[in-house]
């Protein structure tokens, strides 16, 4: 009985934070577009590439999560017939659908393009770890600002996420099976490309279950 | 949308007193006749902007007064007679109030002394009132 | 006699510095209760836990029937909701707000929502962030009165209004009365706000309920009584009698049972009484307050 109404709460938040999916997909159409320009166009449309699809897990949690609770509008969705649990859970539904659309179409539109196009796929395998690896970021948000509600965890939650990329690729491009075969015509899929997206994959699961199990103990929304 | 009737926060009296003085104007001056049906409770309450509590304690006092009845289901209607009752008494007051004024010219009390005795005189008596 | 509107019972809350304790608190339907309470005494979490936002820590909580918070999703559909605390949303404009709120409630009233604005001035189409304080509670007004709700609950909503906004709030309120299956609970910190329009009044200080009862027997039963007393001879005790000031040969008496009996006995215990007075809500609360906070028991 109560699913229309968190229904209208997803849509109210998807709305809300519309601007930065639409942001997303054109920065990655942009930077798709620019991706043949040369080894500086290639270069830029990587890291554009990883803000588009990594950038709207901040946006998405602080936009959503943060300036409600921060502005208090969230004591007007309170006032509304919706539960303290049911809200939550609306606002996570709502997070991962603004953060998965654009990382899924990017995904599906990069893979396309790949697909149709004669580049070289060396970069692949690592490009899917590092595709899933914002699935984490996304979690690791989610539950740093549903879960904890301290200003000081957030801002280092978001330091984190600025400062992952460039260590991730620090560790993962030593692997001789991932940096030494990333610029070849063809990907290269170890087993470790699987293990770690595997990993990954489970990392952002449990964090979300995470986030999921702490607010069924919580008892004060406000 | 105002009412005509005023409750004011700045009178030193109970807002039911206040109320049940202005229903009684009402009455007196023929508004109001005999048999006429006042407001629900709640629609003068809202009206006046009071509690509900204080239209019934004002209802209910005047009911005692005999100024008003109160017919189970049906409303309050004002009482037959009440408007003559409170005339008789508007009327009465004027002759008083005339052998006072002629007393005063005799005795050469001014009016200013007039005020301050009736002034004294009406505190008095609210205070004593229960 | 119908079900209360809403119960409290027992209820505790305990914060590091605050505590709020055997909380026992209820309305009948169709009536106006006026929660008053100095800043940090209380009214906030006591409504916040009523509402289901957040959990009493023992107690219970019956809101329209259904136990709280357990059932705050049904009590919500009938109960309204505004605080002087809360926010809309900046970047959208009053017609979404309405629009939103109409999605998701049973009884939306479309027609009285249109009134409402016209009645309140606001423009649909304005983006809430540029809305005075006086204008956005009156938005949030309009939102949790065309909903129709069977209880309304306001949190400080005269807080740093106009008195012109407030006579528009107030005047709308009003509407709800002319129906005796409909209730506001109305908090503030001012008994002026609250005084004229309550039916039920309930005094908080510092996490407690001091007193709560219906307001014509508040002020038939507290008095003031100016004294001449003889010099010398001390006043003797009557009960109901909670405060006695004297300066010299004049005493201010305090009583919150007055009765006909208090004059003739201070009269026979030598004393003159110069004046009876009736004391206004907030002297009353005043004298609650204070005698409380000697007396907690």
């Amino acid at each position: 009985m109560s699913n229309p109404v968190m229904r209208q709460f997803i849509l109210k938040d998807l709305y809300a934070v519309r601007w930065t999916m639409i942001g997303a997909l054109l920065t990655a159409v942009i930077a798709l577009a620019i991706a043949r320009t040369g080894s500086l166009g290639a270069y830029a449309a990587m890291i554009f590439l990883i803000s588009a699809g990594a950038a709207p897990a901040v946006f998405v949690c602080m936009f959503l999560v943060i300036a409600e609770r921060k502005e208090k509008t969230n004591l007007f969705c309170l006032s509304l017939p919706i539960s303290g649990r049911q809200y939550a859970l609306a606002k996570i539904s709502a997070a991962a659908i603004a953060f998965l659309i654009p990382w899924a179409l990017i995904a599906v539109l990069i893979a396309a393009l790949i697909t149709i196009f004669p580049v070289p796929t060396g970069f692949a395998p690592f490009g899917c770890m590092l595709w899933t690896f914002a699935l984490d970021l996304f979690a690791m948000l989610v539950a740093i600002t549903m879960v904890g509600e301290s200003e000081g965890l957030t801002t280092a939650g978001i330091v984190f996420f600025n400062t992952s990329f460039g260590f991730y690729f620090f560790i993962f491009m030593r692997i001789p099976a991932i940096g030494q075969h990333s610029s070849d015509a063809h990907a290269l899929w170890s087993p470790i490309v699987f293990q770690v997206i595997g990993a990954q994959l489970l990392i952002a699961a449990a964090l979300i279950a995470f986030t999921l199990w702490r607010l069924t103990k919580r008892r004060d929304f406000i | 949308m105002n009412s005509t009737f005023l409750i004011s926060q700045a009178d030193p009296r109970p807002m039911y007193l206040q109320l049940m003085e202005q229903i009684c104007q009402r009455i007196a001056v023929g508004d109001w006749p005999a048999g006429h049906e006042l407001p629900s409770i709640r629609a003068l309450a809202a009206d006046v902007r009071v509690s509900v509590i204080t239209v019934k304690r004002a209802y209910l006092e005047l009911e005692r007064q005999n100024v008003i009845v109160t017919r189970q289901g049906k409303g309050s209607f004002v009482a037959d007679g009440a408007d003559l009752g409170l005339r008789l008494r508007s009327q009465e007051l004027g002759d008083h109030l005339r052998a006072v004024a002629s007393l005063s010219l005799l005795l050469g009390v001014s009016v200013e002394e007039l005020s301050q005795r009736l002034s004294e005189m009406r505190d008095e008596l609210t205070r004593e009132k229960p | 006699m119908s079900a209360p509107v809403f119960e409290l019972s027992g209820v505790d809350k305990s914060y590091p510095y605050f505590k709020l304790e055997g909380v026992r608190i209820q309305l009948a339907p169709g009536q106006i209760m006026g929660f008053i309470g100095a800043n940090g005494a209380g009214k906030s979490t006591t409504i916040r836990i009523l509402m289901g936002l957040i959990a009493q820590q023992c107690g219970e909580v019956r809101l329209l029937g259904h136990p709280m918070p357990e059932g705050q999703a049904l009590a919500k559909r009938d109960v309204a909701f505004v605080s002087e605390e809360m926010r809309l949303y900046s970047g959208a404009t009053v017609e979404q707000h309405m629009q939103f709120v109409a999605s998701v409630v049973p009884h939306w009233d479309a027609t009285y929502a249109q009134q409402l604005l016209r009645r309140f001035n606001l423009q649909p189409q304005q983006k809430t962030k540029g809305l005075s304080h006086g204008q956005r509670m009156k938005a949030l007004v309009l939102l949790a009165l065309a909903r129709r709700p069977r209880l309304l609950v306001l949190d400080e909503p005269m807080t740093g209004l106009d008195p012109v906004a407030r006579q528009e709030i107030l005047a709308e309120l009003m509407d709800i009365v002319t129906d005796e299956e409909r209730s506001i609970l109305f908090s503030s910190h001012n008994t002026q706000d609250v005084e004229q329009v309550s039916d039920q009044i309930t005094f908080i200080d510092r996490g407690r309920i001091i007193e709560s009862r219906d307001k014509e027997s508040f002020l038939e039963r507290w008095r003031r009584l100016q004294l001449e007393v003889p010099a010398g001879k001390p006043l003797p005790p009557f009960a109901g009698v909670i405060d006695v000031t004297s300066s010299g040969r004049t005493a201010v008496v305090t009583t919150k049972a007055f009765t006909p009996e208090l004059p003739a006995f201070y009269n026979q215990a030598g004393a003159v009484v110069r004046e009876v007075q009736h004391m206004t809500l907030e002297e009353i609360f005043v004298a609650e307050v204070m005698s409380s906070r000697e007396d907690p028991s």
